[in-house]
């Protein structure tokens, strides 16, 4: 399937909304007289919302963009327009792994807000960007007042349900998905129940879900490629690691150069077992667009093949791309606290710095980063109630899962430690470049 | 540029960071999380799920039954290889007649499609010049299934399956891949009366979006609105697109309630998706259903002129037997206030209180196609009403009553009539009929674009065919 488009939605709401904004600039307060009806303002936005979230779902390129950053110079007070610009930084984040579209999209949608206040597009623009920065209180805050902009709406659940995930609060956020799901089965829900399943514990049921949404994505590139994505790392850790492969490719194939699908081609192809090849594709990956996905992962690689001097280099250039990622205003506290316990850089502060981190995001991925770091700072009776909570869900992640068996061994529980390693390494014999073969030096020792 | 200057800050940064090397290690670089924080997409268009018009007729070559087409998937490109679009298999295609006025469906026509790749190892729609829908030279097929379901008060009294593995016909490449492209390749003919199709064709709807999204632009109208330009002639913003249709022509007297020879028939047509949950009870696979409706159409572009945006995912996902729960969006059209706005030159059109458009969407025209006091938005047919000679693409306005809104057919210019209906400029001819509003020169207002591109076949599927991949030069 090819480009799909919804220009026909938006067809004549498109104009006549698109209409509505250049009167309420050109005749003033014409909008705002007796003889219009306040309570038809929403409905003028909600349709101009429309409009410009069918044109963010579609692919988008550098002079697409360009455009929409010409229109907005030429009509700077248009709400519409202003909004579109706002998601397609948010997609060209997506496609591109460039932060510093992030602060451009915060700033467009704002403008869109004081242009027209309460309008649906914008909150909900604003709600995504905060999720990708990881501020989910104030994604969950933005996400609730959409919904209530958009009552009948699938959309807006997907932001409050993400933010709830990675608050821990599960069963909101999973009652949430599954509104969203009931309202509107699309690539969008389907991705969330995928996810959710994973969480707790059904990857099998998880893949399913990933399928359909794979199909739902109806060959737009970027919403496929990021499927497929999706869908390799689920096989992967399944084991099919063949299978992940080609769908890493194939991403590839439909948006060339797409950061996670290379990053996930470098994962399948070590652990298939072709050390040089995943070196040669993760330095792709890095060399093309150094996302920090892509620069540890090298970094990881080159340490297991025992090239140290290049890992270094590595190691440096992640510290560059995480200031750039904190100057786009994107917190990673939490992957700084993993990634710092993992080489036991000061584990002092690295257990600070993992509270702070798990006080912004308390969900399983919190716990086991508090976890991670206490143990690693060899705090072992205080990590273990984190590893417990890490695992409340039933998340057969088998890191999560090394996690837990460290902390029991670094509390003196020999038995129990071999035995979460064990079960780490059965479901996946290759979860980590890292971890893996310490799990299973510790099973041979 | 701005993504190459944040290149630039990164490689400035990194001979920075590696001059100082005593300084890297406090830096904290971060490795992002892979299981955690998932940045799904939060919108994403569905266009195999997209239901972009539904036609009914009596079949002007056959006027003992009736043709139901339903296109699905908006503005294909021709030239969109090497995967061109397909029918999603996870998508239930139903066509829906309701037969006694009470808005349930009594007759469904279901497609369920099926996707074989023969080489998996290529990426080749094709390897060779492909003739038929069944040529082995096609290396990605897909067929179907059609069931018709006889409904009584929402439950199934009877479902039969009407043929399966039928071909839906290859897409139109090229003089290379298809040096001859039979208009009617993957018309099957289902035996008692019924014929069937599924598959690429030329979109049959015209308008002038190009205009109609620039600040709600009608061309020959264009001295007329508040930004003034020089008049035009419209031009077709779908010409040459193609999209998927879906075809039946059955007798009449499949759809009506017997024993009835005629009646008044209000017909939509939808896609569902799968509705799953979290917490699978049984274990069983997703793709079965039950089914959530994710795009229905009876009347064409009341989804996207009168809905808002907040209720879309309602409205699609709702039967048309609960539409009076959006009434407000059709006696209050927002669009009229537009118009009114937007044309200051013309008589104001009334912004509350329309019933003309209730009777035109929702109960159908007492004395044309009135189906009853229950409200649902289905494109009412009457089938006594003979196929028209000459049939005019102004349809009942001009009064010509076998087109739109009694049913519509591929020629009919709904643009122009749903305008005129919203700026209360019904013709003479209506208003004399059925006493329907008519202001003038509202009664005159259209988008200049009053026809499709291509001639539609005098048979069925009457569609035309596919736009060919290898003529298209591109749109946009």
């Amino acid at each position: 399937m090819g480009l799909g488009g919804s220009r026909r939605t938006a067809l004549l709401a498109g104009g006549a909304t698109a209409v509505a904004l250049a009167l309420a600039a050109l005749v003033g307060g014409v909008l705002a007289e007796p003889s219009q009806p306040a309570a038809e303002a929403p409905a003028r936005a909600g349709a101009l919302a429309e409009r410009a979230l069918a044109s963010a779902a579609a692919p988008l390129s550098a002079s697409a963009l360009a455009g929409l950053e010409q229109a907005v110079r030429a009509r700077p007070g248009d709400a519409d327009a202003l909004a579109q610009l706002g998601f397609a930084y948010q997609l060209r984040w997506r496609e591109t792994a460039d932060a510093s579209y992030l602060p451009r999209s915060g700033a467009a949608l704002r403008r869109a807000l004081r242009a027209r206040p309460g309008d649906p597009s914008a909150v909900l623009g604003l709600a995504s960007l905060a999720l990708i920065r990881h501020e989910f209180r104030a994604a969950l805050r933005l996400g609730r007042r959409a919904q209530r902009l958009l009552p009948g709406s699938a959309r807006p659940y997907g932001v409050v349900g993400d933010a709830l995930v990675e608050l821990g609060r599960y069963q909101e956020a999973f009652t949430a998905f599954e509104r969203m799901a009931a309202l509107r089965p699309s690539l969008a829900s389907y991705a969330r129940i995928a996810y959710a399943r994973e969480l707790t514990g059904d990857r099998a049921g998880a893949l399913a879900a990933m399928r359909l949404a794979l199909a739902a994505a109806g060959g737009q590139p970027e919403a496929t490629a990021w499927s497929l994505v999706e869908l390799a790392k689920l096989e992967r850790g399944l084991g099919r690691v063949e299978a992940a492969g080609r769908r890493a490719r194939a991403a590839l194939r439909l948006v060339p150069g797409y950061p996670a699908a290379r990053v996930e081609l470098a994962r399948a192809l070590a652990a298939q077992g072709r050390l040089g090849q995943a070196i040669a594709e993760a330095r792709r990956a890095a060399d093309a667009v150094p996302t920090l996905q892509a620069v540890t992962l090298l970094e990881e690689l080159l340490g297991r093949a025992r090239r140290r001097a290049e890992a270094r280099r590595q190691r440096a250039l992640a510290a560059v791309v995480e200031r750039v990622l904190r100057a786009g205003g994107v917190r990673v506290d939490l992957e700084s606290a993993v990634y710092r316990a993992d080489r036991r850089l000061r584990p002092g502060e690295t257990v600070v710095l993992a509270r702070a981190a798990r006080a912004a995001r308390p969900s399983i991925y919190g716990d086991d980063a508090l976890a991670w770091a206490l143990a690693r700072a060899g705090r072992c009776r205080e990590a273990l109630p984190f590893a417990r909570r890490a695992l409340r869900l039933g998340t057969r992640d088998p890191l999560l899962l090394f996690h837990r068996g460290y902390a029991e061994g670094c509390a003196g529980n020999r038995a129990a430690r071999r035995a979460w390693y064990r079960r780490a390494l059965a479901l996946d014999p290759e979860f980590s470049i890292r971890w893996a073969p310490v799990a299973r030096a510790a099973l041979r020792g | 540029m701005q993504r190459g200057f944040a290149l630039l800050a990164l490689a400035g940064g990194l001979v920075a960071a590696v001059a100082a090397a005593a300084f890297v290690g406090s830096l904290g670089p971060s490795g992002a999380s892979a299981s955690s924080h998932r940045e799904a997409p939060l919108i994403a268009d569905d266009p195999a799920a997209d239901n972009t018009d539904v036609y009914a007729f009596v079949s002007p070559d056959k006027p003992s039954t009736v043709t139901i087409i339903a296109n699905y998937i908006p503005l294909e490109d021709p030239a969109g290889g090497p995967n061109y679009y397909r029918f999603d298999p996870t998508v239930l295609y139903e066509l829906k007649v309701d037969n006694d006025g009470d808005a349930r469906e009594d007759v469904v026509y279901q497609f369920r499609f099926k996707t074989q790749v023969g080489n998996p190892n290529t990426f080749l729609y094709n390897t060779g010049p492909v003739t038929s829908a069944t040529d082995p030279d096609l290396n990605v097929k897909q067929t179907y299934t059609v069931t018709r379901v006889v409904r009584k008060a929402g439950e199934a009294v009877s479902t039969s399956v009407l043929g399966s593995d039928l071909p839906v016909p290859p897409a139109n490449i090229g003089p290379r891949s298809n040096p001859s492209y039979d208009p009617l390749m993957g018309v099957v003919d289902l035996g008692g009366g019924r014929t069937v199709f599924a598959g690429p064709r030329d979109d049959p709807f015209f308008v002038d979006l190009g205009s109609i999204f620039d600040l709600g632009g009608l061309r020959p109208f264009n001295p007329a609105h508040l930004i003034p330009l020089a008049a035009e002639a419209g031009q077709d913003g779908v010409l040459h697109y193609n999209t998927h249709t879906i075809a039946i022509q059955v007798p009449k007297t499949d759809l009506l309630a017997p024993p009835a020879a005629d009646g008044t028939i209000g017909i939509y047509a939808s896609a569902s998706r799968p509705k799953i949950r979290i917490l699978r009870g049984d274990g069983t696979f997703d793709a079965q259903g039950p089914w959530v409706q994710v795009s229905r159409l009876g009347n064409p572009l009341v989804n996207e002129v009168l809905i808002p945006l907040g209720k879309k995912d309602l409205w699609n996902a709702s039967d048309p037997r609960h539409d009076a729960q959006f009434l407000q969006h059709y006696t209050s059209p927002e669009l009229a206030g537009l118009v009114n706005l937007l044309y200051p030159g013309l008589p104001d059109t009334p912004t509350s209180g329309r019933a003309d458009l209730v009777a035109v969407l929702l109960t159908g025209v007492p004395g044309l196609n009135f189906t009853g006091e229950v409200k649902a938005d289905l494109l009412r047919l009457n089938t006594a009403i003979p196929p028209a000679a000459t049939p005019d693409p102004l349809g009942a306005l001009a009064g010509d009553l076998a087109g739109f809104p009694n049913g519509r057919r591929l020629g009919d210019d709904v643009t122009d009539i749903e305008l005129r209906a919203v700026a209360c400029g019904y013709g003479p001819i209506l208003e004399a009929l059925l006493g329907l509003c008519n202001f003038s020169p509202n009664n005159l207002v259209g988008d200049g674009v009053d026809a499709n591109e291509s001639a539609f076949l005098a048979q069925f599927p009457y569609v035309a065919p596919p736009n060919r991949g290898y003529e298209h030069t591109g749109h946009e």
